[in-house]
């Protein structure tokens, strides 16, 4: 496969990866090789210091006290659905936004149709935004459970979530949230600020592989009456048939990704190492010129819309646009063939979000940038949407769409 | 006459979690299997030296490692010593 000559898709997956999570997976797979926890061995006894090693890390950079809060799950959605299923029974409420991803809005529809849940979707406005007033108006007796995504995987917006904290914990009501986009791209502290559930994925702004993730679990969550998703062997109480009712193996039956975890742990030590505001100051100025960029395409940005809030400081380094006249789809694979440019175009797993944004069904094209991503490929992608929205400007003048318009060269 | 002390915990993430707090407090420690004459439920229990039972009970209590049980044993030394 030729390689993208830049990789704009980062909220899909990070890369590249650190050369030193690469040498950790390497490291692990050579030198440690065993199965945590089942054996009394050393070689398991180095592959639980592996696994445990990726829970300090990971309990060190999002701000949780205990590692043994920090559940490891294949991913984020497995973390969601954990958290979903485990806790909602028939009968229960819940409310979250209109800018979820689907990972949160499709065990949510599961259990409304199946299960009995009643489920209240709060609007956001056309950028994403979030009124945390309309989310304490929409609870009701029996809620259970707030589900706010942190930060849009569409258009970056990030979503007030401490406040929604408060509200939570004032009125006795638990909070998950989906940190997908979020853990590693933003500074906060899970504990700091009151959330209950903590879903996140290893792959994205944690610099790790594939296949990891998980679920941080506050203390104001009943663990007892928290159900697993999978039952099975832990390495622990063997000689039951029951599984074990403490963290984190309750929620861990299986063999855990050992060179996963170890890829986790180094990818969270280098954003540590690095700084999360670092990281983020740069993205954040690589995002402005990205959106004035975009937005200074065409006639005082009409050729180009990018959608979600202007202000860098209130979004992630995710831009999404559409370009009048050239569908998402074509923009997208002109980029990857023409310009070497990697985006994703379509609904993003979003489709509230698109919904709420008023790019249903076309969806948009959006480029997300990372800790890799350089001023010049930001300057690149501006020039290729440039070039194509130029050239849809000319289709849209033949075919008498501008009227008076110039369709030379500007 | 008992030569190391040996410290049950729930399981081999807590056994880890115990081993960091004494690796902190400079307690030579080794992860071993479990002696079945202690329990059957599998697993890994850390271990220390007899004479430096005391401090580790104190050094894992104040890292908040559950320990479930605490065992002075006869375990002769086949060169591994009481740390890793």
């Amino acid at each position: 496969m030729k390689r993208p000559t830049i990789y704009m898709d980062n909220a899909a997956t990070s890369w590249p990866k650190p050369p030193a999570m690469l040498a950790a997976m390497r490291r692990s797979m050579e030198e440690v090789g065993a199965n945590p926890g089942r054996s009394g061995h050393r070689p398991a006894v180095a592959a639980a210091r592996v696994v445990h090693g990726a829970r300090e890390a990971v309990a060190e950079l999002l701000g949780v006290s205990d590692p043994l809060r920090v559940v490891f799950t294949a991913n984020a959605t497995q973390a969601l659905n954990l958290a979903l299923r485990g806790l909602l029974v028939p009968g229960d409420h819940v409310v979250t936004t209109g800018m979820e991803h689907n990972s949160v809005m499709r065990p949510l529809r599961a259990l409304e149709q199946e299960e009995g849940l009643t489920l209240t979707v709060v609007p956001c406005s056309p950028d994403g935004r979030l009124d945390p007033n309309a989310v304490e108006e929409a609870l009701r007796r029996q809620t259970k459970l707030i589900v706010v995504n942190h930060a849009s995987n569409v258009i970056g917006t990030v979503l007030p979530v401490r406040e929604v904290a408060g509200i939570a914990r004032r009125h006795g009501v638990l909070l998950l949230v989906d940190g997908a986009q979020s853990a590693g791209a933003l500074p906060f502290s899970v504990g700091e600020m009151g959330i209950d559930l903590f879903a996140f994925t290893g792959h994205k702004s944690l610099y790790g592989p594939t296949g990891t993730g998980g679920l941080l679990i506050g203390e104001r969550v009943d663990v007892e009456r928290f159900r697993p998703l999978v039952w099975g062997g832990t390495g622990s109480r063997s000689g039951s048939e029951t599984q074990p009712g403490f963290l984190p193996d309750k929620f861990e039956g299986g063999t855990l990704n050992v060179v996963g975890l170890a890829g986790l742990e180094a990818g969270v030590r280098w954003v540590i190492e690095r700084g999360v505001e670092e990281i983020r100051a740069r993205e954040r100025a690589m995002t402005a010129d990205l959106i004035a960029g975009l937005r200074g395409i065409g006639d005082g940005g009409t050729e180009v819309r990018v959608h979600g809030v202007a202000d860098a400081d209130r979004r992630l380094p995710t831009v999404s646009f559409t370009v009048a006249g050239m569908e998402p789809a074509e923009v997208g694979l002109r980029l990857d063939d023409e310009y070497g440019i990697a985006a994703r175009v379509g609904l993003h797993c979003a489709p509230p979000a698109h919904r709420t944004m008023g790019t249903y069904p076309a969806g948009t094209v959006r480029l997300s940038l990372g800790a890799f991503t350089t001023q010049d490929d930001v300057a690149a992608a501006v020039a290729a949407v440039r070039a194509l929205a130029r050239e849809a400007g000319r289709r849209r003048d033949a075919r008498g769409e501008r009227p008076g318009r110039d369709t030379g060269e500007v | 006459m008992p030569t190391h002390t040996l410290f049950l915990v729930p399981s081999a993430n807590h056994a880890v979690q115990g081993e960091r707090a004494l690796q902190a407090a400079a307690v030579a420690c080794r992860l071993i299997p479990v002696p079945r004459t202690l329990s059957s439920q599998c697993g890994v229990c850390l271990r220390v030296a007899r004479q430096d039972g005391r401090r580790a009970e104190e050094a894992l209590a104040a890292a908040g490692t559950v320990v479930e049980g605490v065992h002075d044993v006869h375990m002769p030394d086949r060169g591994q010593g009481g740390g890793r």
